[in-house]
């Protein structure tokens, strides 16, 4: 049972499914893979259903010794994936034997990436899924991340699909240190000052070394609030952008609060959100504004492309 | 069937739709929160997060139908004919200890409320509140009305992190940060109670409409508290 054995333990690895669903009026966060894209296309490429637990490495990843034979597959931000000390690459099924050492490296391009296993990585369920939420301590293993000296265990997986077709025409997304975000306007676009409505295609923003699966805190010319920047608290999703007093835009991942009472100034389209999760602290980053249609249409279009996604 | 409470849908990205009252008359986060669970019971597959006073639901772009969700949402709202309950369920005591160690914010809320410590402390305990709503992080409650006396706006600047337990004020409302992270509301004491314990069978202790008071400890006994 004890099939993984950690060595080290990357800067922050956790077990991820994509998420925990229908408890968000409760205040429990979606949760799961921070780039969903990533996790889902890794389990594609394994024939397993998309939600099943991956690893997620953030910036540098664990080394850990199997007691099983797995195939096992990397996808996600740029990370070296060694196996007994040969580089292997990404987005390749390749078998690793027990008793072989598998390493990943520091991130060169983006910041999370998802391995997948053959078999399932046994987590700790809580409200119908596996997805580690740190600041509960709850999912994953033990509610933490994984620790130097850490076993996890495989389960068989019994499902199986084909999923080729789907995978050769799926689009890899572009890493670069520098973003470009789309965005629709949120709720409270309004209470922009018309400088910063004027501004906000322009400005150069940061990705603030603050930044978590909760929100990535952004740096730039302070953007201008009417009435303070305090309203009613009011829902909170992934890809929210919320801009409090300071003018500095944070943009919600994963583990976004269910509720919040900054301003929603944008909304990060659906297109780009599972880019969230490959930002990381250093990046440069704008934003483009475009339409709710156009938005809907660049979403069903890449669903038609890639229909994977469209369950994400 | 014309229901008793207009509300209006927009749409307020490709995946979201925001739904409000068209008149501020009745008890929001109430009528919201009973709302919330009617979609929750009719639909399988949406995300819905009540909030003050309006309530906000993800569907699939690819795989629903907006206008259909829109269509149920509008005859949902026909069912809420008692949006306020005159009165309360059950009362739950929460301890706090007021001290410098857990009130972080506790000199600027006397700057600018102008009053001392104590009075500060009886404006916030000496009270029954409401819980309004739940939300935030799991487990966090939203509680009023806070008297006008020590009402602050939200810190211009969040902070990246509050310990588990945390006690904070903005606005009309106080709340309970029952897991340490990120927070935006000037913190005024601490309680050492678990307020979201996921070895519960029920993991959530506190729910919209309980009534809630708090009640002043002193460190000693907070340690106590932590202890057992």
């Amino acid at each position: 049972m004890k099939d993984i054995e950690f060595i080290s333990s990357g800067v922050l690895t956790t077990i991820q499914d994509l998420g925990r669903r229908r408890w968000r009026n409760m205040g429990v966060p979606l949760s799961g893979a921070a780039d969903p894209e990533s996790s889902a296309l890794a389990n594609a490429l394994m024939g397993k259903n998309i939600n099943s637990p991956v690893l997620e490495s953030t910036f540098v990843g664990p080394k850990f010794k199997l007691h099983t034979s797995q195939n096992i597959v990397l996808v996600g931000a740029i990370m070296e994936l060694k196996i007994d000390g040969i580089s292997v690459p990404h987005k390749t099924v390749i078998t690793a034997d027990s008793g072989s050492i598998v390493e990943i490296g520091r991130a060169t391009h983006g910041c999370r990436s998802y391995l997948a296993f053959t078999d399932n990585i046994i987590g700790a369920d809580f409200l119908g899924s596996v997805s580690t939420y740190l600041p509960s301590k709850l999912g994953g293993l033990k509610g933490r991340m994984i620790q130097k000296g850490d076993f996890i265990s495989l389960e068989k997986n019994d499902y199986k699909e084909d999923y080729q077709e789907a995978i050769e025409t799926s689009q890899q997304a572009n890493y670069s240190h520098s973003w470009l975000i789309r965005v629709t306007e949120g709720p409270e676009y309004d209470l922009l000052s018309t400088s910063s409505k004027d501004e906000i295609e322009n400005n150069q923003y940061l990705v603030d070394k603050d930044s978590d699966r909760m929100g990535v805190r952004l740096n730039g010319s302070p953007l201008k609030i009417d009435e303070h920047g305090d309203m009613i608290s009011s829902p909170m999703f992934p890809g929210t952008i919320q801009c409090p007093a300071n003018g500095q835009p944070i943009m919600l991942g994963p583990d976004a609060q269910t509720l919040g009472g900054y301003p929603r100034i944008l909304q990060v389209a659906k297109i780009d959100r599972a880019l969230i999760g490959q930002l990381r602290p250093g990046d440069q980053l704008r934003f483009k504004k475009i339409s709710l249609q156009e938005a809907g249409e660049l979403w069903r279009d890449k669903a038609i492309s890639f229909p994977i996604i469209s369950h994400i | 069937m014309v229901s008793q409470f207009p509300i209006v849908i927009e749409e307020i990205s490709e995946d979201l739709l925001q739904v409000k009252l068209k008149e501020n008359k009745i008890d929001y986060p109430y009528f919201f929160w009973q709302l919330s669970q009617h979609i929750l019971k009719s639909q399988n597959n949406l995300e819905v997060v009540p909030g003050e006073d309006s309530l906000v639901i993800q569907f699939n772009p690819v795989l629903q139908d907006r206008e259909e969700i829109k269509e149920e949402i509008y005859k949902l709202t026909e069912s809420i004919d008692a949006p306020v309950k005159n009165k309360l369920e059950r009362s739950i005591t929460v301890p706090v200890c007021y001290d410098d160690e857990f009130a972080l914010d506790m000199k600027n809320i006397l700057n600018h409320t102008g009053l001392s410590r104590r009075e500060v402390i009886g404006e916030h305990c000496h009270r029954k509140y409401e819980v309004k709503m739940i939300g935030f992080t799991p487990g966090f409650v939203y509680l009023g009305e806070l008297s006008e006396k020590i009402k602050l706006p939200r810190l211009t600047n969040p902070r990246p992190f509050v310990p588990k337990g945390s006690i904070g004020i903005a606005n009309n409302r106080t709340g309970i940060y029952p897991i340490q992270g990120p927070a935006g509301w000037s913190i005024i004491g601490r309680t050492p109670i678990n307020l979201f314990d996921t070895k519960r069978i029920n993991p959530f202790l506190i729910l919209p409409r309980m009534e809630l008071i708090f009640e002043q400890i002193t460190k000693s006994e907070f340690n106590a508290m932590l202890r057992d």
